[in-house]
């Protein structure tokens, strides 16, 4: 079922991440690996008839959310250009006069939809941006990933825009992602949902990391650039997930257009037993710390998913699991 | 709280992979013969549960024989809870004897057994134990017991030891990324949840318990089928274990479970008297420490809690629905009742108690009006006076003590119509704002004494002990207890609304 392959230099960049202590930066413990490299290869999974169902009993589920839902993250942007295709038809289905932002050359411009044009027998997007002098430029559908929706309606286009410098702000993700950095930043994509509280996992993703250059030379950078939650990150860059309260009875994202390859992560049994059936058509990656108070109901509802498992078997190509966690792994028909 | 750093997570992880779980038993014949003489006795008679007095009395010999061996329990406790129970067998021998005459002998036998305890000192003998383990002082050591009742009066047996640098902790501390080199588990495994061991916070755990006491842990895996992991090395060590053939099973000795039924009659004969329109629906919730408290079951209705994850804030109102296990939620403790009311009272001053009598008035025709004439009369006759919102739920709210007025004005003249003072009507809309108003600031006032004493206190007490009392006011008598919740129960309740939000102790048995 599984039919993309892994991205070999990204499992090398992910080797070569490290976190500060006291005495300087020290290489990603084994368990981090693990999360990393198990959120890389649930990008490889692609299934018209069935999702997946990731169950994860860990001793504690500190950072085991944030940690693959950066592997998944950074596996999609190289393994699923088809995403770049369905951002594209967005931005090529917005009507005129939406505001918009343009990304090119380290700098961010505002703009607006305008016609669009067929040149040299391709279908282009009319960005109009500058006030003065209607200069109109025509984007190509491969270059849709430098436009995104505006947070926010532009009444006026400034007469001249030279734009605003937005240099990369992690170094550790140029390092990581390389030609794939500023698209990771800037751009809005959707690769999944996190059901869990926000605050926690807000705080955690504050944890600094770095990317290791040479044998003394750390690039520098943070969980948060890593790991793109809606609201979390800073509002004119991008971001990867959605944030769904697990205790809140209010939903909170719009899971009706989730894409298919979304993943659901259900950070602890609460959410995961409050919100599953809302998120019933999704892949599901099911954190359960083994402390809390839910776990053992979790547990049996996670079971009784697996009793009605589809015929299909997911391989995941993951190193060896850590002794203190417990995964299983099985296919639900959609 | 989690937010542990990377380094402590690495801790937890490496801890599940080279735990290594010894047990170490102690032998005490006269707390063994005591013990096994409190289960001759259920064994003769059972629990008594349905009956009143003797089940009550049964609960206490039970709840005390587990606290013995559950527990550091310091001198003064053990020596006062023992002088108790002594006292209890011997005012009830006769009676007992004359409603359960087949079961004399297992009485008298028990009672043998009690005195005999007189010259054991339990502090003395754990603490030696315990001592065993200081062989290297630096190493990071948690003592567990298995319920937050006895994490106090342990830490004092301990430190009457001169182990005053050791904490004590229950096992809901250990959900936090928190990692010992030894943890010293006071009692058998089957008495702490699971966790303690397949996601273990020391790398060495010591359980020690007393040597009749079977008992022995196995790793299960949480998934039908789960993959292969890395290979751990979980190792396990049984030592001085009792050869005897009376060892009893560990689960035998456990105290007995929440009885809700007295919880239920509690309630039942407060409502006694009332009319059913001067109810509220309850939930208990249970709290850590062994309290219980009521809540209102409306799942509109709010609570303040202290979320430990908000430094700036840490005080929120959470709803009902958002009560959860491992929540805190704060209660008033001192004085009883809403803390809103007094602080209000205050505000008012002289003032406030004309207010409060015209509250008091009206609220009371009302009922009376309801009483008379049942819901939908009454809620026709708004109606016809002019009110636009009457309908049985806002009238049932509008009687009730715990709201103060309508929220808006042609609702309460309709009141005031229907009930004969509507000459009064501006009055006592103007009375009802005051209290409003006086309600308001007084919320606020709180909140914001609250906020300040969360901040500046020391709130790892509160994550070890699951539960602390913030002192705000003293002359008011107005102290507000952060209790951790372990449990909101299916079940609800009709209460009178003045029960709402007081934490009682889950038991009056010990």
């Amino acid at each position: 079922m599984n039919s993309k392959i892994l991205e070999p230099k990204l499992s090398e960049g992910f080797a070569r991440l490290g976190y500060k202590t006291q005495h300087g930066w020290q290489r990603l413990p084994e368990w981090v690996r693990f999360y990393l490299e198990l959120g890389h290869a649930l990008a490889t999974f692609e299934s018209k008839n069935n999702r997946y169902v990731i169950a994860l009993s860990v001793p504690t589920r500190s950072l085991v959310t944030q940690f693959i839902g950066s592997g998944l993250s950074c596996a999609n942007i190289f393994l699923h250009p088809s995403i770049d295709q369905e951002h594209a038809e967005f931005i090529f289905s917005l009507p005129e006069g939406t505001a918009v932002k343009y990304f090119d050359k380290e700098r961010v411009r505002k703009a607006i939809v305008q016609q669009g044009a067929v040149i040299e027998g391709e279908k282009r997007l009319g960005l109009l941006i500058e006030g003065d002098g209607n200069k109109t430029i025509f984007i190509a559908a491969r270059d849709a990933y430098k436009v995104d929706v505006a947070n926010k309606e532009i009444s006026r286009l400034p007469k001249h825009q030279t734009g605003r410098a937005v240099r990369p702000p992690s170094h550790l993700l140029t390092q990581l992602l390389r030609d794939k950095t500023d698209e990771y930043i800037f751009q809005t994509r959707i690769d999944g949902v996190v059901v869990g509280s926000q605050i926690g996992l807000s705080l955690e993703s504050q944890i600094e990391l770095g990317f290791q250059v040479a044998s003394k030379e750390w690039q520098d950078g943070s969980l948060c650039d890593l790991f793109r939650v809606m609201g979390e990150v800073p509002s004119n860059t991008g971001y990867r997930y959605l944030p769904q309260s697990a205790i809140r009875n209010e939903l909170t994202v719009a899971h009706a257009g989730l894409l298919s390859h979304a993943a659901v992560i259900f950070d602890g049994s609460l959410g995961f037993l409050k919100w599953r059936e809302t998120f019933g058509n999704q892949n599901w990656v099911v954190v359960l710390d083994r402390t809390e108070p839910n776990f053992i109901n979790a547990c049996a509802v996670v079971n009784a998913e697996y009793a009605s498992r589809s015929e299909s078997k997911i391989h995941l190509p993951v190193p060896h699991i850590p002794p203190a966690v417990e995964m299983m792994v099985f296919a639900r028909d959609i | 709280m989690k937010i542990g750093s990377i380094e402590d997570i690495t801790s937890i992880y490496g801890h599940a992979e080279t735990v290594s779980m010894q047990w170490r038993s102690i032998k005490l014949p006269e707390l063994k013969g005591f013990s096994l003489g409190v289960e001759r006795l259920v064994n003769a008679v059972g629990d008594l549960d349905q009956d009143t007095h003797w089940g009550k009395f049964m609960r206490r010999l039970r709840q005390f024989r587990f606290s013995c061996m559950a527990t550091a329990y310091s001198k003064n406790f053990f020596a006062q809870n023992l002088d108790a129970i002594l006292a209890d067998l011997s005012r009830n021998e006769n009676m007992f004897g004359l409603s359960y005459p087949d079961a004399r002998p297992a009485y008298q036998t028990l009672k043998f057994y009690a005195s005999r305890l007189r010259g054991v000192d339990l502090a003395q003998i754990l603490s030696e134990i315990v001592k065993d383990y200081t062989v290297n002082e630096k190493k990071r050591t948690l003592v567990l017991v298995c319920q937050t009742r006895y994490v106090s009066d342990s830490e004092q047996a301990l430190n009457d030891a001169g182990l005053s640098n050791w904490s004590v902790t229950s096992p809901a501390y250990l959900r936090d990324d928190i990692a010992f080199e030894q943890m010293l588990v006071i009692g058998p495994t089957r008495w702490f949840p699971e966790y303690v061991f397949t996601a273990p916070r020391a790398n060495n755990i010591h359980v020690i318990k007393y040597s009749w006491i079977r008992d022995s842990w196995k790793h299960k895996t949480a998934f039908l089928s789960p993959m292969k992991s890395k290979a751990g090395r979980i190792l396990q060590m049984v030592s001085d274990d009792d050869l005897s053939h009376d060892l009893v099973d560990a689960d035998v000795l456990l105290p007995p479970e929440f009885n809700l039924q007295s919880i239920r009659n509690k309630v039942t004969d407060e409502i006694k008297g009332h009319s059913e329109i001067d109810y509220v629906q309850a939930r208990p919730v249970l709290l850590e420490d062994d309290w219980v408290v009521l809540l209102e079951s409306d799942d509109a209705s709010s609570i303040l809690v202290i979320d430990l994850h908000d430094h700036e804030s840490p005080v929120k109102k959470n709803k009902m629905n958002e009560i959860v296990p491992g929540v805190f939620v704060l209660l008033r403790s001192g004085g009883g009742g809403d803390f809103i009311v007094p602080v209000a009272d205050g505000i008012m001053g002289k003032e406030g108690i004309r207010a409060r009598a015209c509250q008091k008035r009206w609220k009371e025709l009302l009922r009376d009006q309801v009483l008379q004439y049942g819901y939908d009369k009454v809620v026709n006759t708004l109606t016809k006076h002019g009110s636009t919102r009457a309908n049985p739920v806002n009238l049932r709210n509008w009687m009730s003590v715990r709201s103060i007025k309508t929220e808006f004005r042609n609702d309460f003249d309709a009141i005031m119509a229907t009930v004969g003072l509507e000459q009064d009507c501006a009055t006592n809309w103007e009375l009802m704002e005051i209290i409003d108003r006086a309600h308001r600031r007084a919320g606020h006032t709180i909140r914001n004494m609250l906020l300040e004493k969360v901040k500046t206190s020391d709130l790892s007490s509160l994550k070890r002990t699951g539960k602390m009392v913030f002192e705000l006011d003293a002359d008011a008598q107005i102290s507000i207890t952060a209790f951790q919740v372990k449990k909101v129960l299916d079940e609800t309740m009709p209460v009178l609304p003045w029960r709402i939000g007081i934490p009682m102790p889950q038991t009056d048995d010990e």
